[in-house]
């Protein structure tokens, strides 16, 4: 049963800060967002926990943030993930129709369905999605095929795995904050459900979201979520080539790199040149404009590659009509959408929050968590509704009856 | 449903990871968040078991001594008791039946008890008892029945006592009634007492048309209604006739199924017929016989032809009742 009204909590613990949305479900129809929370991540490395105390503090002290400013606890938690430890696979089952007439049963697609999921997975791995590809009936797309006449029946799944230590890190640093996690969210999912219409998922569209140790990928095509993939490269090494090639403080590459960084080679003079701080201060000292947009372009074209070669042949352009979306922090390198365009060769733009998002929550930033708490409204929403239609005393009975 | 047996196994989930983590691997918040918890559940433990043997507790003591529920209201004293009535009876009346102790407490009284006490008294028609708890006052409240009539009851070989009548046909022993008001009653007359099952008299039947006669009678002819000394009820139950004795005519016959104040009106009208005329006196009027009215005179000297030279039975113009 559900309650009038839940307190979610969206959760992402990246690489370079820890943000936290607290939404107000009511009646699992509508969300209010009504607490936010915000740290800098300290102990996580390419989305993984390696040092479980420091992230525990950070996320604890975002968590207690989020909800004094929402003035209430959370309930449940909703967690992004990510990490290079994620990958995905495709399967898919056929079956032939059961019954003499054709008619596809929901017996049928019960059948398929878990043929289709049940594909073992190497010893400490754990399956975090599978998201199921349209169906197919003697050959044709269908979204659902129950009652339908046909005589093979399709299904595929992609499924998302993970390692079961990496997932287990993640969901104990809320744990020790005694919050259950109900559902975990592959990053880019919940990113791309924000960036993106329905519209543009049915036609095709690649979403990719630069976050700070790594960038999260999704391409859909069908409407559905037909490849997902992590690659362990973010805004970070961006900030790294800066600090090897101009013999730079992290520190200071990434001031460098949030001033002066392009995706895209713009500086047209040599010989322009910036100031690293620009206050005439001891140690201040000036740097050729070019370098800095030839290693920021360079390192934006070699991650957009790696992306493009990890989707394979999955990738196709003319299947993606509407290009590439961006978001994630390390979206906001200029010309990053101009890079992208030109590496997948379809058009590339930045993706944008809805418009009743708040101007606050607008930056790219917080696209997974916006997409977090859409998913928990989404699936409240569909427990709500399964819950009305499975209800009823007679159909519980009538069910146990079936399985006995 | 049954799972068809060549299906494989489905893929360990994320759920599947366990998701409590030990204490030491919490945050300093994250263990005053789950002591806070704890703490709640405890106490909601302890609401809960405290309820329930409490429950027990007194179900356990009123299956071994109900008194011991009862001590602890017992020592609440009564304080006072109010009384009010509609009728005449009076405080002294009540404490007397009432006779309750000088140490009663509130929780003690059995008001069932009292009740019945009260209601054994015909005067009463009904009471409610209840217990005020913030003043400890007992209030009774009290509704009494009308006489419309007297009776001269013996019992047995005893001195005959008077008795009062009720419109409903109680039969009691009036108390608190004035002199006069009792002297304005009517005797009843030709009706036989019945004794009940439990104490008293069992209700005369017949008693409403009577009352309804008398009430008519009062608020129409109230002139006529004083002078009536005698109602009988002999034939009632037969005849379906109310027999009036009055001072002035010795038998005055009602229909009891017809309308009291037309008959009334006729009578009225005879009464003052015959007055007027210097009629000899009347004998028996009978209003029974719905459009006749015989009237019957007693036997006296024949009429003197000078009645003529009286003078005019009224100088003024009788004014016409419409009933």
């Amino acid at each position: 049963m559900i309650s009038k009204t839940k307190l979610i909590g969206a959760v992402e613990i990246g690489t370079s800060k820890v943000a936290i949305l607290v939404g107000e479900l009511s009646r699992g129809r509508t969300l209010n967002i009504i607490g936010l929370g915000s740290c800098q991540s300290r102990g996580v490395i390419k989305g993984s926990v390696v040092d479980y105390k420091e992230a525990s503090t950070c996320t604890h002290a975002a968590l207690q943030t989020a909800e004094e400013r929402a003035g209430a606890p959370i309930e449940v938690v909703y967690l992004a993930q990510t990490g290079a430890h994620l990958e995905g696979f495709y399967n898919e089952a056929a079956v032939n129709v059961n019954a003499a007439d054709n008619c596809v049963s929901s017996l049928d697609i019960d059948t398929v369905c878990r043929l289709a999921k049940a594909k073992e997975l190497p010893e400490g791995r754990a399956v975090v999605h599978h998201i199921r590809r349209p169906f197919r009936l003697d050959g044709r797309l269908v979204p659902d095929p129950e009652h339908l006449v046909g005589q093979r029946l399709e299904a595929g799944y992609w499924t998302v795995h993970g390692s079961e230590a990496k997932i287990g890190d993640h969901i104990h640093v809320i744990t020790g904050f005694n919050l259950r996690v109900e559902e975990l969210i592959l990053s880019s999912l919940a990113a791309g459900t924000m960036v993106t219409t329905a519209e543009e998922r049915q036609n095709g569209v690649l979403v990719l979201d630069l976050g700070c140790g790594t960038t999260d990928y999704v391409l859909y095509r069908d409407g559905v979520a037909y490849q997902t993939g992590v690659v362990p490269v973010g805004g970070d090494h961006f900030t790294n080539d800066l600090s090897l090639g101009l013999r730079l403080t992290r520190g200071q590459a990434e001031k460098i790199k949030l001033r002066y960084g392009s995706a895209t080679l713009r500086a047209r003079d040599k010989h322009e040149k910036v100031w690293l701080n620009g206050d005439y201060s001891v140690g201040d000292r000036q740097f050729p404009r070019q370098s800095i947009e030839q290693i920021t372009s360079a390192r934006a074209r070699e991650l957009l590659e790696v992306v493009r070669k990890k989707l394979g042949p999955a990738f196709v352009p003319e299947q993606t009509p509407v290009g590439v979306v961006l978001t994630g922090g390390a979206a906001k390198l200029p010309a990053m959408d101009e890079a992208a365009g030109k590496v997948f060769g379809v058009p590339g733009r930045l993706g944008e929050a809805p418009s009743w998002v708040s101007d606050e929550l607008r930056d790219p930033g917080f696209s997974t968590t916006l997409g977090l708490l859409y998913y928990g409204l989404n699936a409240q929403a569909e427990q709500a509704s399964a819950a009305r239609r499975s209800g009823g005393f007679l159909r519980n009975i009538k069910r146990l009856l079936v399985s006995a | 449903m049954n799972r068809p047996a060549s299906m494989p196994p489905t893929s360990r989930s994320w759920k599947d990871i366990r998701q409590g983590v030990s204490t030491r691997a919490m945050s300093r918040e994250g263990r005053r968040r789950m002591m806070l918890a704890s703490v709640k559940f405890a106490v909601l433990c302890a609401v809960v078991f405290g309820c329930a043997w409490g429950v027990f507790e007194v179900y356990a003591t009123w299956e071994r001594d109900p008194a011991r529920l009862k001590e602890p209201v017992k020592a609440v004293p009564l304080k006072q008791v109010v009384f009010a009535t509609d009728g005449v009876l009076d405080r002294a009346w009540l404490h007397q039946v009432l006779a309750l102790p000088g140490n009663a407490s509130l929780m003690t009284l059995d008001l069932g008890a009292l009740e019945r006490r009260l209601l054994a008294s015909g005067q009463v028609r009904s009471v409610v008892l209840r217990r005020r708890f913030a003043d400890n006052t007992l209030v009774v409240t009290m509704q009494e029945r009308t006489p419309i009539a007297r009776a001269m009851v013996q019992i047995g070989g005893t001195t005959p006592g008077l008795r009062l009548v009720a419109g409903d046909g109680v039969v009691y022993e009036g108390v608190g009634y004035e002199r006069p008001v009792l002297e304005r009653l009517p005797w009843l007359a030709g009706f036989q007492l019945r004794r009940a099952a439990t104490s008293g008299f069992e209700p005369i039947a017949g008693m409403e048309r009577i009352a309804a006669l008398l009430a008519a009678a009062e608020s129409l002819v109230p002139q006529l209604r004083a002078e009536w000394q005698v109602v009988s009820l002999a034939r009632l139950a037969t005849d379906h006739e109310i027999v009036v004795r009055s001072r002035e005519i010795p038998e005055i016959i009602f229909d009891a199924r017809g309308n009291f104040p037309r008959q009334l009106a006729k009578l009225d009208y005879i009464v003052d017929s015959l007055r007027t005329h210097g009629a000899p006196p009347t004998a028996r009027v009978n209003l029974a016989l719905d459009s006749q009215v015989p009237v019957e005179l007693q036997e006296t000297a024949p009429l003197q032809p000078a009645r003529s030279a009286l003078p005019p039975p009224s100088f003024q113009p009788k004014l016409r009742r419409d009933f």
